[in-house]
């Protein structure tokens, strides 16, 4: 019964139509993104070029109206990286990405490539919960629930159907099986008592779809969920008994690419289990592609949680203020205790494992990347040029707070992180870092109305190599005559302030605290009355604030974010409107301050009738400091440091469900971005790319896709234009136990491409499956970078025949 | 006294029962909830009908009454979505008046303790509970309510509820998430946060699983199911 849930989930993810989106990259040759939709988790594979030797892929996502991204790490695996964005972050109209990747050279990039300087993120627009969704209420069995055989039925309540909706039509299907002919139908409500329902359903996970008509007879809406049939012994032992799910995943691979063969074999164990209200999940990632000198790749995670608290051990990404520490993967143990009016979480662990670094050779003298090596253990040399290593990077967090957070808390958080200098030998500059921060937060009415404020303070030191500075040494190093001119009395005063909690020296940042170049707070206010959601938020970030927890927060910036997201005509019609207007130069050390205006509206139509639904985005980004090339050509430094672009950013996607002799779903995505840049660079990019997605589900064990893609895209002065088309089936035979896809993507114009995927997946037992993948690429294409940092164009050519095979098994247990 | 609040909740019945289907032809009334789960001794009655036994899935319309026995549970769900966990010993009757896509509920609690989440109420509908005390009605919250021979408890986990006493003074008023309500037999009014025992009680009232035990004999398995405590 699990495979037939299983195709029938392959068929239904068919029907959303797999997003793919490419940009000119050297890393990155697409991007797969599910269909987004409100409040369901949303899956990013970002596959990389065959050249590229990436070690590390992170990604920021922000939904519309954040200020802030939050990092988080991606999951490396051979050549792809993939990440799961929270249901619960998955909001309309869209949501921002980036990623960025450090590859085997030291070298990191970023995808889009000039994210970092246009900071203009890719968009993925989201759909928004349908309101056909909410007409249909499956009551019994519910989306999720873990139900025994004999409480099992079904029943649908109707209540707040369309008019237009034939209620009488309603057809249901139960693992694929029209069981409609077995139902009562009772005005709004339609049942599949027990006593009518002679299938009898085996242990394991179950499928429920819902397809409403309308009048005319032509399909409405349908909806669809799953939900776990329990073995009977389970209610034998009751609660007393531990209710557990898990499933074991084994991939070996072997990846053939420029001719390099590459054996990749992984091993994921999850397991979930509670008793009388304790919650366990773990996992426990292995893979071959952990190595000693790269930071770790396996992963290994226990979590035991109750409604009053939760210890975490191993990996694992704790949740603080989001300016102090979130999205940091933490190796080491994390506690929370939960009363209420009074709570306390700590977390402490490494953050980077300590890996040594490498003798490029022994030198006379000190210079750049040469250190101070001891003799005795180096045949007398002084000094080595280093490929420096890094350093076992150890946190420690902690937040009191008082309040349960539903309509008041307050919380104090203290962050300290410190590179352990002994941990290797050969590296360069260990680093310190400590923050405070206080949040505060109030709720009325259901936190319809909410209120939230945080600040945070930081201190860095970038060496803390040779410790904290004597009283002689801040004499001799800071003053009108020493190496910095600040008076030696307030360096004292700080060291003393943190004696014992932080290293002060001549590396620390900020030396003027007082000044607050390291503050970092914001505060926001929201309104969520009569289906309009408005919040207004102001933003503080000093030019010096970092927190090692943090591992992207913008600086030198402040101003005001104002967000109204309208639902009208019961969720028919969506309305959005964001507005942002920063200003960098806090401190007044740049000769101009530039002003970031980001204007983000959204306008979505979901009806009710049978007419495609409309998505429209408009994003408009002025970035401009004053400064003008043209009218102070003498001026060089105006010259060089004048901003002054705007971009233009229109996307709309239409899509449709119907019905003409078969199932079919269609979409339509049209989106076009333009960066008009005014200074002395005239970085100019216009990128275009139309997309036509189709699929159709033919017979209950037969469907197809088609997608279509045109790109077009302009960096500076050069072209870059390329159609990709994807044609891809999924079949089912043997009574489903063997399951076929196989998908064909060629690319023409620039980007010549062609790949072909096929997958075969045997059910050996009903929850126990193997699986063969195989993947075939073409690349013959040559790219033009661009150094982010000089403007340097250079040509990359890529050409190869890469082939990938993998077997995979995969055990799910209940 | 005790008769005399009989009397006033019969008739305050009978009145919303009859302003809500008059004028209209006698049509079997349309479900409005579904039993969920029982547990050991539920019964039902239909209007006119006499007490039987009840089944899982069993449809629920305006009039129909439930009530448990010792140690045992009902849990009832509306077409909105709405739960109520029907405790051991306790009567409940349920009346719906249904206007196009909107439904307003009474529940009239006669004895025992009920556990209610109640779904987001759309416009021009409610969710009223009724005791022999007090009438409370909910737009969208939580909390469970004990009705017993010294009056009526009702314990807010959060959202608010309007409240009127049918007693004494007939006080009217508002209370909020965290707070408990005690309706008293001569019409007294008590709210105050809840108290630790309050709290236990309220977590108990949403329990609703339970275990088996299968006793094997020769005549074949005995199977005895229970709550959990």
């Amino acid at each position: 019964m699990v495979k037939k849930v299983t195709f029938f989930v392959v068929l239904f993810l068919l029907g959303l139509i797999p997003t793919t989106f490419s940009q000119i990259s050297s890393v990155v040759s697409e991007v797969k993104i599910g269909n987004a939709k409100e409040n369901e988790s949303l899956t990013i594979e970002a596959r990389f070029q065959p050249s590229s030797s990436v070690t590390k892929a992170v990604i920021g996502y922000r939904s519309f109206g954040q200020n802030e991204f939050t990092v988080s790490d991606m999951m490396v695996q051979g050549s792809s990286a993939f990440f799961t964005i929270p249901a619960a972050e998955v909001l309309p109209p869209n949501i921002e990405y980036f990623m960025k990747f450090s590859m085997t050279t030291g070298v990191e990039e970023t995808y889009p490539e000039e994210f970092l300087k246009s900071n203009t993120p890719i968009q993925i627009q989201v759909q928004s919960i349908s309101g056909k969704d909410r007409e249909v209420l499956v009551m019994s069995p519910e989306k999720g629930e873990k139900i025994l055989p004999d409480e099992f039925f079904i029943s649908i309540s109707l209540l707040r159907a369309s008019d237009i909706v034939n209620k009488g039509a309603t057809k249901i299907y139960l693992d694929n099986n029209d069981v409609t002919n077995i139902a009562l139908f009772a005005e709004d409500i339609i049942i599949i008592s027990p006593e009518n329902f002679q299938i009898q359903l085996k242990d394991g996970l179950h499928s429920l779809s819902v397809e409403l008509y309308d009048t005319t007879n032509t399909l409405y809406h349908s909806v669809s969920s799953q939900f776990v049939i329990l073995n009977p012994s389970y209610a034998l032992l009751g609660q007393s008994a531990i209710n557990y799910t898990g499933d074991v995943r084994f991939e070996s691979r072997n990846e053939n690419v420029q001719t390099v063969g590459t054996w990749y074999n992984n091993l994921n164990v999850n397991l979930q289990a509670d008793y009388k209200g304790f919650n366990l999940q773990s996992n426990v990632y292995l893979t071959s592609e952990e190595k000693k000198y790269l930071q770790p790749n396996n992963r290994y995670m226990v979590n035991l949680s109750h409604d009053y608290g939760a210890i975490t051990l191993g990996d694992h990404y704790p949740k603080y203020p989001s300016l102090v520490l979130n999205g940091k993967r933490v190796r080491g143990f994390s506690g929370e205790v939960n009363l209420g009016f009074f709570n306390i979480q700590t977390s402490f662990g490494e953050i980077y494992r300590n890996v040594e670094g490498s003798i490029i050779q022994y030198k006379d003298t000190l210079g750049s990347n040469i250190i101070e090596v001891n003799p005795s253990k180096h045949n007398g040399n002084k000094y080595a040029e280093v490929n420096p290593g890094t350093f076992k990077r150890s946190l420690l967090a902690v937040r009191p707070s008082f309040g349960k957070g539903e309509n008041f808390q307050f919380g104090l958080t203290f962050l300290h992180v410190k590179d352990e200098t002994s941990s290797i030998e050969l590296g360069t500059a260990p680093k310190e870092n400590l923050v405070l921060g206080t949040d505060l937060m109030f709720g009325f009415d259901n936190q319809n109305i909410l209120f939230t404020t945080q600040a945070a303070f930081s201190l860095l030191n970038n060496d803390i190599s040779n410790g904290s500075l004597s009283d002689s040494e801040i004499v001799a190093t800071f003053g009108p005559d020493g190496l910095i001119n600040i008076n030696p009395d307030d360096v004292k005063k700080l060291r003393d302030q943190v004696s014992g909690l932080f290293t002060v020296n001549q590396y620390v940042t900020p030396l003027n605290p007082q000044k607050l170049p390291s503050l970092a707070a914001e505060a926001a206010f929201s309104l969520n009355y009569f289906d309009n959601y408005l919040k207004s938020s102001y933003i503080y970030r000093g030019e010096q604030y970092s927190s090692f927890g943090q591992s992207y927060v913008r600086t030198d910036v402040a101003g005001i974010n104002i967000l109204d997201r309208l639902r009208l005509f019961e969720n028919k019609f969506f309305v959005s409107v964001g507005y942002e207007s920063l200003q960098d130069n806090l401190q007044k050390i740049k000769r101009a301050t530039t002003t970031f205006q980001t204007l983000n509206t959204s306008l979505s139509f979901y009806p009710r009738t049978n007419l495609p639904s409309i998505i429209v985005g408009y994003t408009r980004l002025n970035n401009t400091n004053g400064l003008s090339p043209i009218k102070d050509p003498l001026d060089s430094t105006a010259y060089l440091s004048a901003i002054n672009d705007i971009t233009n950013r229109i996307s709309t996607q239409l899509s449709y469900n119907f019905e003409w002799y078969y199932r079919h779903s269609v979409s339509l995505s049209f989106v076009n971005s333009a960066r008009d840049d005014k200074s002395h660079a005239n970085y100019d990019i216009d990128n275009s790319s139309v997309t036509v997605s189709s699929g159709t589900r033919w017979f209950d064990n037969l469907s197809s896709s088609l997608n279509i893609s045109m790109n077009n895209s302009k960096v500076d002065t050069t072209n870059f234009s390329y159609v990709s088309i994807a044609l891809g089936a999924n079949y089912s035979m043997m009574q489903d136990k063997l399951l076929l896809s196989g998908s064909l993507s060629p690319s023409f114009g620039d980007y010549k491409r062609t790949s072909f995927d096929a997958s075969a997946l045997y059910y050996l037992m009903p929850n126990l499956t193997v699986q063969f993948q195989f993947r075939y690429l073409n690349y013959d294409y040559t790219s033009t970078k661009i150094d982010q940092y000089t403007n340097v164009q250079y040509a990359v050519k890529t050409k190869a025949n890469d082939v990938i095979m993998g077997l995979t098994t995969q055990l799910y247990l209940q | 006294m005790k008769k005399f609040n009989f009397m006033v909740v019969v008739l305050m019945l009978v009145a919303f029962t009859a302003t809500n289907f008059a004028g209209e032809n006698p049509q079997p009334a349309a479900p409005i909830a579904i039993v969920m789960k029982i547990v050991k001794d539920v019964s039902f009655k239909k209007v006119d009908g006499d007490w039987s036994n009840i089944k899982i899935g069993q449809a629920l319309s305006t009039g129909d009454e439930i009530k448990t026995g010792s140690k045992s549970l009902a849990l009832v769900k509306f077409t909105d979505n709405s739960i109520l966990r029907v405790r051991e010993n306790c009567s409940i009757k349920i009346y719906a008046d249904k206007n196009d896509k909107q439904i307003s509920k009474n529940t009239y609690i006669g004895k025992g303790g009920v556990n209610f989440e109640v779904a987001k109420q759309q416009q021009n509908e409610e969710f009223q509970f009724t005791t022999p005390t007090m009438v409370a009605s909910i737009r969208g919250t939580k909390g469970f309510f004990q009705v017993g021979d010294e009056g009526t408890v009702l314990v807010l986990e959060e959202g608010a509820v309007d409240y009127k006493s049918l007693l004494g003074d007939q006080i009217k008023g508002n209370v909020k998430g965290g707070n408990s309500v005690v309706f008293t037999n001569d019409g007294q009014v008590t709210v105050s946060t809840i108290s630790p025992d309050q709290q236990k009680q309220l977590e108990d009232s949403k329990k609703t699983n339970t275990k088996k035990i299968i006793i094997k004999t020769n005549q074949g398995d005995l199977i005895i199911e229970y709550l959990e405590e």
